[in-house]
């Protein structure tokens, strides 16, 4: 079955399912909908309006912003990580 | 303003002489504060051919203006000198609470001149100012020498700066300690002081700082503080320190990794912030001076190979660099590192960087096993990057050769070696993947100290965040340059964080605060100065002070005889790619004179030579600066 793999690294506040989690790709899906299908089992703090500005989410390794935010596809096999915001070292 | 809000200590280990000199608040407002004046008097002090590690260099601490009242994440103290690794410019920075109990002293800054004839520390106590012996001090580590001068002073309650060993054998990235575990790390500023056989400087005091409008300034604290609960980034560090920030460079490919070889570490997990937290190792969060954040760690290894080990820390810089950077995993192993850095007092990011550079000499053969003293280098050896950071603060063996510096070693060894050594005028770059962010590559080749993320931090082009993406469109008029990727307005953007950044440390301000997490802007700091003051400061008034400083400190440099070649970036960076950033990233030559020419433009500096024009400098208040640089040549010809 094909997958779109999330994972969510060092993040307060979301407990459960893991640090890498496999969500069915069923066919044409954004970032907003992996995160909708998640939230029934990890619970509505990863909705993207709960997740707020503390983390970065980032598709294949580039952030949303820069892309379609929220509504930027995926496919088969793609790789979602929602990681702390960069806060300069 | 207070008098002792203004007034300079000055001890000559030469001859055992002290003296104080008091300024005006015209001064103030001239320079600003710590580093203003430390850059001011060290022009002033210092000549073109001054050895860094002789009598004649100073060695100058300025208390951040502030320091001292209840602003937040005010307590930051430069130091100043010239820098024994670079013969150039340098200003590190520390927080702690030594800045803090300088002040309640009585003093804003202290310039140490001249050599002791053998080892000595300072104790200060007010208006008693003593030069004691140091001779059962001498071949102590850090926490040893704080803990031995603290009981010494008891019940009197002292904050100590210290050097380690590494300092005393004036190796060329030793630090000098504060507090303990707050490092003014770099450009060998440990081996100036080493070099004037000053093991420790000691400090107390009940004064307190005086504010002109009180009101006013308790006001805009309070809206400082609130700006700091507000801001995501500073939960993030005070969760998990600044280490807490590895996991996003890892995903982003910008986690330098072998030497800058790659972006991507495959254990960078390990090597995080949250880490430090699940797996118990961090016992205490603490803070420097005034500061709500508490974004320093105190760390502990209770079992394995490691136990026992602990100490401050580890930042970012020295998880990123003995780990991801030396391709170690092992979280105990790292923090037996990092602790050994801090008993020496070495800069962990040079340290790490030099080693790395060895260990890739090791891997293409350019070393006989002879060479490296038969250790066993590999990319994640444990055994053998412990070994070396005792051997380089000794200087043993091949540590003797790595305690020059990358450049140094790089230089001597040869074999092509130069070309991985990451490096610029002399001084290791931090971790930092300057490829990937076009703000950061330029602000890196201009710094005067060299490479690093503490002249400008333009992390508001990275467009995390709304205050960031507002700030970008303030600067360039549109919020489309919130982009690392993009080279155009960089020099805009890179010139307004000099300013502030200028500006913020000469208050004492935390770059964490401004720069990183947004919460204090300069409207904020102007506003605090005013009140402390008792003046009106615009805020366009206190970036040109920082335009002033940052122009000076460039006119050390020019002194010195650096030019336009000197600002450049780590061959590594401009000639390889990072393969793990999407699309890749490089900033090659071209791109980087691009951006050279705009940013000198905007200094209004000579494109050609990038020293600052005579109207430049009269136009900062800095023409007797024109004058001396006039005299040896130095200021450029007008040109059409």
């Amino acid at each position: 079955m094909d997958t779109v793999t999330v994972r969510f690294l060092g993040l307060p506040g979301i407990e459960g399912g893991g640090r890498q989690i496999a969500v069915p790709y069923t066919g044409p899906m954004s970032v907003r909908d992996v995160l909708v299908t998640l939230s029934l089992t990890l619970g509505s703090a990863v909705l993207p309006e709960n997740l707020g500005d503390t983390c970065m989410v980032l598709v294949q390794g580039r952030n949303i912003r820069e892309m379609q935010g929220w509504d930027t596809p995926l496919t088969a096999g793609g790789r979602v990580a929602i990681v702390p915001i960069v806060a300069g070292g | 303003m207070a008098s002792h809000s203004s007034i300079v200590l000055h001890v000559d280990l030469s001859s055992g002489r002290t003296w104080r000199e008091s300024f005006s608040a015209e001064y103030l407002r001239h320079w600003l504060g710590s580093r203003g004046i430390n850059a001011h008097t060290l022009w002033e002090s210092v000549r073109s051919d001054t050895d860094p590690l002789g009598p004649d260099n100073i060695l100058a601490f300025g208390v951040g203006t502030l320091t001292g009242s209840p602003a937040p994440s005010s307590g930051r103290t430069t130091v100043t000198t010239k820098s024994p690794a670079t013969n150039l410019y340098l200003k590190t920075s520390a927080g702690g609470k030594w800045g803090a109990a300088l002040r309640s002293a009585g003093y804003s800054n202290l310039v140490i001149h001249g050599r002791a004839p053998g080892p000595v520390y300072i104790d200060i106590d007010e208006d008693r100012v003593e030069i004691l012996p140091a001779e059962h001090l001498w071949g102590h580590d850090v926490p040893e020498t704080t803990q031995m001068l603290s009981q010494a002073a008891a019940p009197r309650k002292v904050e100590v700066a210290c050097i380690g060993q590494a300092g005393e054998n004036l190796v060329k990235m030793a630090a000098i300690m504060m507090s303990t575990y707050s490092a003014a790390a770099r450009g060998g500023i440990g081996a100036v002081m080493g070099s004037k056989n000053l093991k420790a400087i000691v400090v107390s005091g009940q004064r307190r700082i005086s504010i002109a409008d009180p009101a006013r300034f308790k006001e805009w604290s309070r809206r400082a503080r609130e700006n700091i609960a507000n801001a995501p980034s500073a939960k993030v560090k005070t969760l998990y320190g600044t280490s807490g920030s590895i996991v996003a460079f890892n995903e982003l490919g910008l986690l330098p990794t072998y030497n800058f070889q790659r972006g991507f570490f495959e254990d960078a997990y390990l090597i995080s912030g949250q880490n430090l937290v699940e797996s118990g190792f961090l016992k205490k969060r603490h803070s420097c001076y005034s500061c709500p954040v508490a974004c320093h760690r105190y760390t502990e290894v209770d079992e394995g190979e490691f136990a026992g080990t602990r100490s401050g820390g580890p930042e970012l810089e020295t998880l990123a660099g003995f780990g991801a950077g030396c391709g170690i995993s092992d979280t105990a192993a790292i923090l037996k590192a990092n602790e050994l850095c801090n008993c020496y007092g070495l800069d962990t990011i040079s340290v790490a960087s030099v080693i790395q550079w060895l260990i890739e000499c090791s891997t293409r053969e350019v070393l006989t096993e002879q060479q490296i003293d038969g250790l066993d280098l590999h990319w994640g050896s444990v055994p053998a990057v412990l070994e070396l950071i005792h051997r380089i603060a000794h200087r043993r063996g091949i540590g003797d050769l790595l305690a020059e510096g990358v450049r140094h070693a790089a230089t001597t060894i040869g074999n092509g070696s130069e070309a991985w050594a990451i490096e610029v005028k002399g001084l290791e770059q931090s971790r930092v993947e300057t490829r990937a962010a076009k703000g950061y590559a330029l602000a890196f080749a201009v710094n005067p100290r060299g490479p690093d993320h503490l002249h400008a931090q333009p992390i508001a082009e990275f467009g995390l965040r709304e205050p960031g993406i507002q700030l970008i469109e303030r600067i360039t008029g549109s919020r489309e340059y919130a982009n690392p990727r993009l080279t155009d307005k960089r020099a805009e953007i890179v010139v307004f964080h000099e300013d502030w950044y200028a500006a913020a440390d000469s208050l004492g301000f935390c770059s964490f605060p401004t720069t990183a997490d947004f919460a204090i802007l300069p409207d904020v700091m102007a506003n605090l100065f005013s009140a402390f003051l008792g003046q009106e400061v615009s805020e366009a008034e206190l970036l040109a002070a920082g335009r002033r400083i940052v122009t000076l400190e460039k006119c050390f440099n020019v002194r010195q005889g650096a030019t336009r070649a000197d600002d450049r970036l780590p061959w590594r960076l401009m000639h390889e790619e990072n393969p793990d950033v999407p699309g890749g990233a490089i900033v090659p030559p071209a791109q980087l004179n691009q951006m050279l020419d705009e940013y000198y433009m905007l200094h209004g500096w000579d494109l050609e030579t990038s020293w600052p024009t005579r109207s430049t400098l009269d136009g900062l208040g800095l023409s007797d600066v024109a004058d001396e640089l006039e005299r040896i040549g130095r200021v450029p010809p007008a040109r059409q």
